[in-house]
């Protein structure tokens, strides 16, 4: 294979794989405060897309707005999930709570269909379409745009939890939820803003990939999944890892369906997955004796 | 006499059917040291987590300073006034000793005072920590989780000053540390005491410890106060000389005893 062309897998692998990241980062946020698997995490990915489009179109809002408007709203609705359906139940096995964000997802997905319908969406690239050549490869500027806003979310998302007492408090609460209702942190707090914030990352995500992939009701399910398999790649509970697995699923996945058929391009991710689990169980980045749970 | 800053009375607590403290009244005034005993699953540290607000208590009334706190959440009562440094020390493992610490003022955040002044406060309370415990300073990078038992307990009661309590809930501080350690420890509740007027209440299987540290101490058997009184009326006691100092006085003699109050 030529260097172009490599190059271009790279970058189409890069720039979902961000996407990946971002939704595996929303996996480690509520996991790392509470010890659930949020299995609707996939659905504000969705949500911030597809709300991106609407309100574009419906409301004829411009773009930038839209995508705010987007991204508020999938907090809004995190927090909502968060009051609704968990606090309720927070006391309860670990299991069922999974149980009851699969729930969530169905929901979201079904409510979604009924609004939208089942049609796909483009959203328009932020700023021109017209492709950059990088080395032979063509570029979109929506690509830069993708890893910018990845990596500045990234890079806020660790200044929040290694500075910020705020943060710390939040881990506090996954180390010990007991012994940080006792120093003063309100738990309850903490868990609604941790939804709140995987939301909020998941639907940005969203909103910045459907320029490139499209858009419509169910492309939160593959993306819940890839999300969640790149959390288990990076070693589940660790931000860094969880972004570093989403790069790594993209860029496999791309090279993959390039180099053997994009027929098994889906697949690709769970193999890798299974593989992983078999070999390391505790994730590229997680430590050997990782257990937590 | 001053009214109690702390005051139980007739305190009920149910682990869904198992009745775990029965009609529990007890108070702590100002500046006390006070210590309850009692076996293992007695309900001592039932009782601390009920006063902390982690545990609901389904009938009874617990006050604090005048007021009722038994229905508010265990944040709040950090708030109010009243640490608990729970059993087994409970410091977050991956931080480090120095953000253990700081989370400790964590309630605070919210309290009266802007940013800066609040900021300015944890840092010179932070200061006192390091001074008042010279091991966790030269430790702080270290994440919690690596230190030896006794310098994670010595964490724990700091992260619990760092609140700035008033009353200082204590489960069982001694287990686990080497003697010496244990003996570092109690020597410093009473200095915390002596020095910043905090009230204590302290629990502990190893009563002749305690006791000897103690104003008054409270027997806690099956959930229920069996004995209260004085520290030196309970050393002195020959139903707490059998049950919880060790005293080898012979089947006999234990056969014989008058009966304890009615359990
Ligand atoms: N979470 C729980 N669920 C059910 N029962 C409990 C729970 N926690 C404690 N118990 C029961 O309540 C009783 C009191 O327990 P508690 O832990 O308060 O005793 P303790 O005096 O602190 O004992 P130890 O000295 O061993 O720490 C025991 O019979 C215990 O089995
Ligand atoms: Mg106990």
């Amino acid at each position: 294979m030529d260097l172009p062309s490599l190059l271009q897998y790279l970058i189409t692998g890069l720039t979902v794989g961000a996407t990946y990241g971002l939704t595996a980062l929303g996996f480690t946020i509520i996991f790392n405060t509470t010890g659930i698997i949020n299995f609707a995490q996939g659905e504000f990915v969705m949500l911030g897309g597809m709300m991106s489009v609407f309100f574009m179109r419906a409301l004829g809002l411009p773009e930038p707005l839209a995508i705010v408007l987007a991204v508020v709203c999938a907090t809004l609705l995190g927090a909502v999930v968060e009051r609704l359906a968990i606090r309720p139940v927070r006391d309860g096995s670990p299991i069922n709570l999974i149980i009851i964000t699969i729930g969530i997802s169905i929901l979201i997905r079904g409510a979604a269909m009924l609004l939208w319908g089942k049609d796909t969406f483009a959203l328009p690239a932020f700023s021109g379409s017209e492709p950059l050549s990088f080395f032979g490869a063509a570029l979109m500027p929506q690509t830069l745009w993708v890893l910018a806003i990845s990596l500045l979310i990234l890079a806020g998302l660790k200044t929040f939890f290694s500075r910020s007492i705020h943060g710390k408090a939040m881990l506090a609460c996954s180390y010990d939820p007991k012994a940080a209702a006792l120093v003063g942190i309100g738990v309850d707090r903490m868990v609604l803003l941790s939804f709140m914030i995987s939301a909020l990352v998941g639907a940005v995500g969203g909103a910045i990939l459907a320029p490139i992939t499209l858009t419509s009701f169910d492309v939160g399910v593959m993306l819940g999944l890839k999300g969640f398999a790149a959390c288990i790649l990076g070693g589940l509970g660790n931000p860094f890892g969880a972004a570093a697995g989403g790069l790594i699923l993209g860029v496999l996945e791309s090279l993959g369906a390039g180099l053997i058929s994009s027929a098994y391009k889906d697949a690709l991710a769970f193999v890798i997955l299974l593989v992983l689990l078999f070999v390391r169980p505790s994730g590229l980045f997680g430590q050997k004796d990782g257990k937590r749970v | 006499m001053q009214a109690p800053l702390l005051e139980i009375t007739n305190l009920d607590v149910f682990y869904g059917k198992i009745h775990a403290l029965r009609e529990v009244s007890l108070s702590v005034r100002q500046g006390e040291i006070v210590s309850l005993i009692g076996g293992n699953g007695a309900g001592k540290t039932t009782l601390l987590c009920t006063i902390s607000g982690l545990i609901r208590p389904s009938a009874g009334g617990i006050s604090f300073a005048g007021q009722d706190i038994s229905r508010r959440a265990p944040e709040r009562i950090v708030q109010d006034g009243v640490s608990h440094v729970p059993e087994g020390r409970l410091v977050f493992s991956p931080l480090s000793v120095a953000d253990n610490l700081r989370l400790g003022a964590y309630g605070r955040s919210s309290g009266p005072g802007t940013r800066a002044e609040l900021r300015e406060q944890a840092a010179e309370d932070l200061e006192r920590m390091y001074e008042m415990f010279p091991v966790l300073r030269e430790r702080k990078k270290q994440a919690a989780g690596t230190l030896s038992g006794g310098e994670q307990q010595m964490l724990a009661i700091g992260r619990a000053l760092m609140a700035r309590p008033r009353v200082l809930l204590l489960d069982e501080p001694g287990m686990g540390p080497a003697p010496l350690v244990t003996r570092e420890i109690f020597r410093l509740i009473v200095t915390l005491r002596d020095r910043l007027g905090l009230t204590v209440l302290l629990v502990e299987q190893n009563a002749r410890r305690a006791l000897k540290i103690a104003d008054r101490g409270y027997v806690l058997e099956t959930g229920r106060v069996t004995l209260t009184g004085a520290s030196q009326d309970l050393l002195a006691n020959h139903d707490v000389q059998c049950a919880y100092l060790g005293h080898d006085v012979g089947q006999n003699v234990r056969a014989n005893a008058p009966e304890k109050p009615s359990a």
